[in-house]
């Protein structure tokens, strides 16, 4: 398991106004944090400083403080079913900090006990003069692992990497354009941050191959559909050979992030999964960033629920098309909108029913027999937005990169809106509810709203595709199509 | 200070109802407390539950099906008698502009009176 620490930036702020000092001395604090456990992650959110008072700690060029302190801060930490982090500064450091001799006995020293209160390990963090964050953990017995990172949410995401654990991977020639557009440190930064893309239909399928050529390592797709002839029109580079083999819409997607790939060592994950599911919704919690190119209720209320607990943004988008009765067409509208604490939420922005959520949760959505005794038509079928799904994509990326290269040092902008017929951009002036139950539960971890389940859906679709691939007609293409294939463009 | 995690869940629909002074019990898998609601035949108090199952991500996401006892008979209804209570019968209602209230158990009662006005 790696490890890494999350906060908003509203927790950045008031423990930076802490711990840097105008006088240049280090300082200590403690706060609680609560856990968010990924597949390969864990994430330690931290959730609320707890600042030293009157003589609990006490400042002279380095900073000490009084073992009632850690008592303290451990009982508060458990009474909240939090963890306790133990905070340093670093004033005239920078980058990703080490551990000195006496830093590493002093947190060792404390590990025991404070996992003996609060049932979860000890978290060092150590914070530098420019802002810079480090993290590790320790074990009941007093052994370390060190972080790979630490984000810090706001308008935009701000990370600070391991250089020893994850290294910057070497800028390539291919690259030399994007490199000149932002600068060595930015691409560094974005090459290592890890990006999901839930759903790849058209407009995940051509996120995915963006972030693949920008030069990013760590890309995963998520989706448990298999490939049909009717996404042909819309998953450019998908074949007819896919379809015949009955490959998975995750499958096609790799195949073509990789040859689009201009890092040296790619390594991109097929999840053929659902977030939806406690498996999936684990699988998600090791990104830094997830991309939302689903259009399910369910699936959206995960991402919007995780968005906040988990402090993992989520770029979210989408596009309706307008009818006239005559059926000719009035007209498109599509939005983009990063999901994170400090925006609305996709239910605050009315692009979330949480009625639908529960819906689609219960499969009522699906259910032929429900919909027709609602009245409603189990095969209506949905609009093609062919022409269109590129400006979706092209809506989400520009938002993805005012997340995390902040062009001019402005973040995300908001909801926004583009209508297609008089081509308007409009910044839509949402904000969040007063009683927002997801930004409300912003840094719950492991403790957020349970909304998976088992998705049948998914297991369906999983289920038909690999009764397809047993089938004689998938076995016979199985040895004929991959000859064609290297000889021919299917 | 120390951050507190909201009441979700179970628990919390529980609770939110006996702040708006009803008070609710677990039978099996469901959610039972009585609602004052006008209906077609006057002033009536109402048995009716919620599926505990349905109540995980409360009040995040609220629940689909008001469950009523088989007595209670709505005049447009999309029902089943599957995962409710013997006797009871779960009717398929969509509530609207959910995540507005302030208390969302009040905001519950009030879709449950306004299912009822339709009850025969």
């Amino acid at each position: 398991m790696s490890v890494s620490a999350a906060m908003v930036a509203a927790t950045d702020h008031k423990l930076q106004r802490h711990l840097l000092r105008e006088d240049g001395q280090e300082d200590v604090c403690l706060a609680v944090y609560r856990r968010s456990t990924g597949r390969t992650r864990t994430t330690a959110l931290v959730a609320a400083p707890l600042l030293p008072q009157p003589g609990e700690r006490s400042v002279h060029v380095n900073a000490s403080f009084t073992g009632d302190y850690i008592v303290r801060g451990a009982a508060e930490a458990a009474a909240a079913g939090g963890g306790l982090v133990l905070l340093h500064s670093h004033p005239g450091g920078s980058g990703w900090q080490g551990l000195s001799q006496p830093d590493y006995e002093t947190e060792r020293s404390y590990a025991h006990l404070v996992h003996e209160m609060t049932g979860l390990p000890l978290v060092g963090m150590t914070l530098a003069g420019n802002g810079d964050w480090s993290c590790r953990q320790w074990t009941s017995a007093g052994d370390l692992t060190y972080g790979e990172s630490v984000r810090v949410v706001g308008d935009s995401l701000r990370i600070t990497w391991n250089d020893r654990i994850r290294p910057a991977p070497l800028a390539t020639a291919s690259q030399e354009r994007t490199v000149s557009s932002w600068g060595e440190t930015v691409q560094a930064g974005l090459a290592r941050t890890r990006v999901l893309v839930v759903g790849v239909g058209s407009v995940g399928l051509d996120v995915a191959l963006r972030l693949a050529a920008t030069g990013l390592v760590n890309i995963a797709v998520m989706d448990f559909d298999s490939l049909e002839i009717v996404n042909l029109d819309r998953m450019i580079g998908a074949t007819r050979g896919d379809v015949l083999l009955a490959r998975s819409k995750v499958e096609v997607a790799h195949r073509l992030m990789m040859r689009a790939a201009t890092t040296e060592s790619p390594d991109f994950a097929q999840l053929d999964a659902s977030v939806c599911e406690p498996e999936g919704l684990a699988a998600a919690l090791d990104y830094d960033v997830i991309i939302s190119c689903v259009d399910r209720p369910w699936a959206r209320g995960v991402l919007n629920t995780i968005a906040y607990a988990d402090l993992i943004p989520v770029l979210d988008g989408g596009i309706g098309i307008d009818s006239f009765d005559d059926g000719t067409m009035r007209g498109a509208t599509w939005r983009t909108h990063a999901i994170m604490p400090g925006q609305p939420c996709l239910v605050c922005n009315g692009q979330l029913d949480p009625a639908a959520v529960q819906k689609d949760k219960l499969g009522l959505l699906d259910d032929e027999r429900y919909i027709r005794n609602s009245g409603g038509n189990p095969a209506q079928e949905r609009q093609n937005v062919a022409l269109l799904s590129a400006s979706v994509s092209a809506g989400l990326l520009a938002q993805f990169v005012s997340l995390l290269v902040a062009p001019g040092g402005i973040g995300v902008p908001g909801p926004l809106r583009y209508a297609l017929a008089p081509h308007w951009l409009e910044h839509l002036p949402v904000e969040t509810r007063p009683n927002c139950t997801f930004e409300g539960a912003s840094s719950t971890g492991d403790g957020r709203l349970v909304l998976t389940g088992t998705h049948h859906r998914a297991r369906e679709s999983q289920a038909a595709r690999n009764l397809q691939r047993r089938g004689m007609r998938t076995r016979v293409f199985h040895r004929v199509v991959p000859w064609f294939e290297r000889r021919l463009r299917l | 200070m120390t951050a507190t995690i909201p009441a979700v869940g179970v628990d919390a629909f529980i609770a939110g109802l006996g702040r708006c002074g009803v008070e609710a019990a677990r039978e099996g898998g469901v959610v039972t407390f009585s609602v004052e609601a006008v209906t077609r035949s006057g002033r009536k108090v109402v048995r009716t539950g919620v599926a505990a199952a349905e109540l995980q991500a409360w009040p995040g996401v609220p629940p689909h099906w008001v469950h009523l006892p088989v007595g209670i008979q709505l005049t447009r209804t999309n029902a089943d008698a599957t995962e409710t209570l013997p006797g009871w019968t779960r009717h398929s209602r969509d509530i609207q502009n959910w995540g507005n209230a302030t208390e969302p158990a009040q905001a519950w009662l009030a879709h449950v009176r306004s299912v009822l006005q339709e009850a025969l």
